[in-house]
């Protein structure tokens, strides 16, 4: 029935496709709010093309989406009425009408998910997820955008919707044909750091590790040298969670650690074939583990890890229990709490590290992205998604850019940037863009060129700066972390080779596969299994599934190159 | 009579305090609930409003009152509420009397039991559950709401073994006396059933009051979402009201989002709560006392 209804929807909409594509171009910037429009019209002139072209008279987009609790308004504004939607109806001529939302994302993607499996045609642009996006594209009730991108995508659009290397780009292209638009957002920003308490460090006379033997000694130090000098021996050694999650991003994960053996669980890596394998199942996780297993059965690591979540942990930071563990830049907001207990102002971030020695130590990390929007088929107007788009990102990036009127209000307590709902974020944001603009403003005592967002986290590391460190802690060592992933990490990651939406064996099998690769994980760490168990994962793994996922990433790779 | 002893004092006090601690439980959200809703909007958020309003008004009534969306909601629900107990009630009670009856009387009883239960046990799961209503063309009507839960066989069996538990020997006179099963359904079995039928009742309308998940599925536009839909839509906590078009800045700051949902919350729970003290008269035991001799 799905199939049906799409080839009858496809061929009546064939030919005001092309009519639609004519008839939109855009001229008529007369008329609009105060000096908008201008500087809009200058920066697309340049591009010489017709982005910030206006619908006359203008068009009705219908579209569906999630609005949840972070979404706050000034008085007087909500989600159909608001800055932004003034904003494009002045500029674009676009009146996006919400013909539904939910509260919750979850009831979204179930009454999503419904409609496409109905054959009903949800909105005109709507976002979807990985594998909605991959369900719609195999009906074939998606509009082309690859013309439309073309030609009305300003130079910063483009350039911003490449900035990670064009993978967003190429997972939303679907046989040569552009289908979505991906929602893009950093990567770099999921590489851990080793956040370390300086204190302890001093305590026990040592220096940050340049490498996994010096990480060992340390964690040896912290376990039997009382770090924290209470005369006791109640400290633990590396900190881990639960799972074990062997990717990094987390709280106490084992991204960094494998990194530094070269190895990379669950991300999809060239063997030296040229073939994309799995990372999990590759030698060098043997390696890492047997390390794990060793430090485990002496003593360094916590015996409980495995029933530890990562709130537990955290009450192992505040109470000085664990001095050292691996994490994303942001676990300076969590677990550590600041506010709670002072001492943890001595835990700083570090370059991981490697077990030869060698320093900077290459992370991988996963580009998938996670959210996408695309346009029905027969919709006659598929070019206003690009221009949307456009619109946004001149906005808050471009030459015209107002952030504090469109990005969040001058004390971050309202965040205008999310009333849109076709947007995407820079890669580059965090690293370095935001990181050099306030660093370059701190050494001038210079704030003037900062947008609002990075006002608020200047005032912040200004504050910690000048003593106070509740307020400044988490966002100061946030900003330490991401000066350590600019240094190691900007000119020298890698991607997983495969991004795009499950495949169809993974949608069965990967759930069993990972757990399994949790239990035995967990095994050969707490020394129930010998670290020889890990060749009978490997191959269970192939049996289990493996095989054939491994051959459909393969041929999703062949096809994305 | 028990004796008095110690330890049953114990007990009994023990028993008192643990009960008198589980009511407080349950009462106190809703009080402090309703003495959000009649506070101001400062005090609400500083978490000053325990169990008595703080800076009485009844700004934030006024506000929902006049978000035309909520009354269309109520309406929704009343009418799904009404027409879908009526329904689930006469389909409940036609199906449990049959089914009460044993094998002898109705041969295949065993056979139709376990078609409804089977109906617990198994269904076809979100997507073809949608595709159904879909395809009766039911969507976006209050029927897509009411007839897919029409039959509820949890109720069913409830009052079948309320049925069951009834004297025989009521049945054999009336119909000795010449009564059909309709008569003997009717004029005999439902008018002592009634504390079971109330108990039933009440399930059904608070489950038609509560029910969201189907709204949101089934109901295309939001206009026609039924009340507890309409409130799981909109925000949970912070935009609530800023939502409903607050523009008046003097009401915003009287009304915030906090107490506005409160009052809402309250409104919605009114008339559940109105019900009870009306249905508590059917809970009276003991009907059929007396009216077997043996």
């Amino acid at each position: 029935m799905n199939k049906r209804k799409s080839a009858l929807v496809g061929l009546s909409v064939l030919s005001s496709l092309s009519l639609a594509l004519a008839a939109c171009g855009g001229e008529n910037n007369s008329d609009n709010g105060p000096e908008k429009p201008s500087t809009a019209a200058a920066a697309s002139n340049a591009a010489g093309a017709d982005a910030a072209g206006k619908y006359d008279p203008p068009i009705t987009v219908h579209s569906i989406r999630p609005v949840d609790s972070t979404v706050t308004y000034d008085s007087g504004e909500d989600i159909s009425n608001n800055r932004w939607s003034e904003y494009f109806k002045d500029a674009l001529g676009i009146d996006m009408v919400y013909d539904w939302t939910t509260a919750k994302n979850d009831d979204y993607v179930n009454k999503l998910n419904v409609i496409i499996a109905s054959g009903d045609k949800p909105a005109d642009i709507y976002q979807v997820n990985a594998s909605q996006l991959q369900q719609l594209a195999d009906a074939g009730v998606l509009a082309d955008l690859t013309e439309a991108f073309d030609k009305y995508a300003s130079p910063l659009t483009k350039k911003l919707m490449n900035g990670d290397g064009g993978k967003g780009m190429s997972s939303a292209t679907f046989g040569g044909k552009l289908l979505a638009l991906p929602q893009g957002s950093a990567t770099i920003t999921n590489n851990d750091v080793l956040w370390i308490r300086t204190d302890w460090l001093k305590n026990v006379g040592l220096s940050e590790p340049k490498s996994i033997d010096d990480l060992v000694k340390i964690a040896d130090a912290f376990v039997n040298q009382d770090p924290d000098k209470n005369g006791k021996k109640d400290t633990l050694g590396l900190g881990i969670t639960q799972g074990p999650s062997p990717s990094n991003g987390g709280v106490a994960d084992l991204g960094g650690w494998f990194a530094g053996f070269k190895a990379y669980p669950d991300r999809w890596v060239k063997d030296a074939a040229g073939q994309a394998v799995f990372g999990s199942i590759q030698p060098e996780v043997k390696q890492a583990l047997a390390k794990l297993q060793e430090m485990y059965k002496s003593g360094l690591i916590d015996k409980e890890w495995a029933v530890k979540d990562s709130d537990k942990f955290g009450e192992d930071v505040l109470t000085n229990k664990v001095g050292i563990w691996y994490g994303a830049n942001w676990n300076s907001m969590y677990p550590i709490d600041i506010s709670k207990n002072k001492d943890l102002l001595n835990v700083k971030p570090f370059s991981i590290v490697a077990v030869d020695g060698k320093q900077p130590v290459m992370q991988a990390v996963d580009p998938s992205v996670n959210t996408y929007f695309v346009v029905s088929k027969d919709f006659k107007h598929p070019e206003a998604v690009v221009k949307l788009m456009t619109a946004f990102q001149e906005k808050l990036w471009g030459e015209s850019s107002e952030f504090e009127k469109y990005g969040t209000n001058a004390n971050q307590s309202v965040s205008y940037f999310k009333y849109p709902l076709v947007q995407s974020w820079p890669a580059t944001k965090d690293i370095p863009d935001n990181l050099d603009a306030i660093r370059a403003a701190l050494s001038s005592n210079d704030a003037s060129k900062l947008n609002s967002e990075q006002k608020g986290i200047y005032t912040s590391i200004k504050a910690f700066n000048d003593g106070d460190i509740v307020t400044g802690y988490s966002t100061a060592r946030q900003y330490d972390a991401f000066e350590v992933i600019k240094k190691d990490d900007l000119n020298n990651q890698l991607f997983s080779l495969f991004y795009g939406a499950p495949t169809p064996t993974m949608v069965e099998k990967k759930q069993a596969l990972d757990k399994l690769e949790q239990e035995v994980f967990t095994k050969i760490i707490m020394g129930a299994e010998p670290v020889d168990e890990f060749d009978k994962f490997v191959s269970d793994w192939k049996k289990l599934g493996g095989d054939q996922i491994t051959q459909e990433v393969n041929d999703w790779v062949a096809s994305h190159k | 009579m028990i004796k008095s002893s110690l330890s049953r004092r114990t007990f009994l006090v023990c028993n008192l305090v643990f009960l008198t601690g589980l009511s407080l439980l349950c009462v106190l959200p809703i009080l402090n609930v309703l003495a959000v809703s009649f506070s101001s909007a400062g005090a609400a958020a500083a978490g000053e409003v325990r169990f008595w309003p703080v800076d009485f008004n009844v700004k934030a009534y006024e506000v929902v009152m006049k978000e035309g969306k909520f009354f269309g909601a109520l309406g929704m629900s009343a009418e799904r509420l009404l027409l879908g107990t009526l329904i689930n009630m006469v389909l409940c009670v036609l199906t449990a009397y049959p089914l009460s009856k044993d094998s002898r009387r109705f041969p295949l009883r065993t056979a139709y039991a376990w078609i409804f239960v089977f109906t617990i046990l198994f269904n076809g799961g979100l997507i073809p559950w949608y595709l159904a209503v879909k395809q009766t063309h039911l969507l976006d009507t209050v029927w897509a709401l009411i007839l897919p839960g029409a039959v509820n066989v949890f109720n069913i069996i409830l009052m079948l073994n309320f049925f069951r538990g009834l004297p025989k020997e009521l049945e054999e006179s009336s119909l000795i006396d010449g009564a059909g099963h309709l008569k003997t359904l009717f004029l005999i079995f439902l008018p002592i059933s009634l504390p079971s039928l109330a108990t039933v009742t009440l399930f059904t309308m608070v489950g038609h009051w509560n029910s969201w998940f189907d709204g949101l599925m089934l109901m295309k536009s939001p206009e026609r979402y039924p009340l507890a839909t309409y409130l799981q839509s909109i925000e949970i906590d912070l935009s609530t009201l800023r939502q409903l078009n607050l523009t008046d800045p003097d009401t915003a700051r009287v009304v915030s989002n906090r107490t506005g949902r409160a009052a809402q919350i309250f409104m919605t729970a009114l008339p559940i709560l109105i019900v009870y003290p009306f249905l508590q008269k059917y809970f009276v035991s003991g009907l059929v006392m007396g009216s077997v001799k043996e």
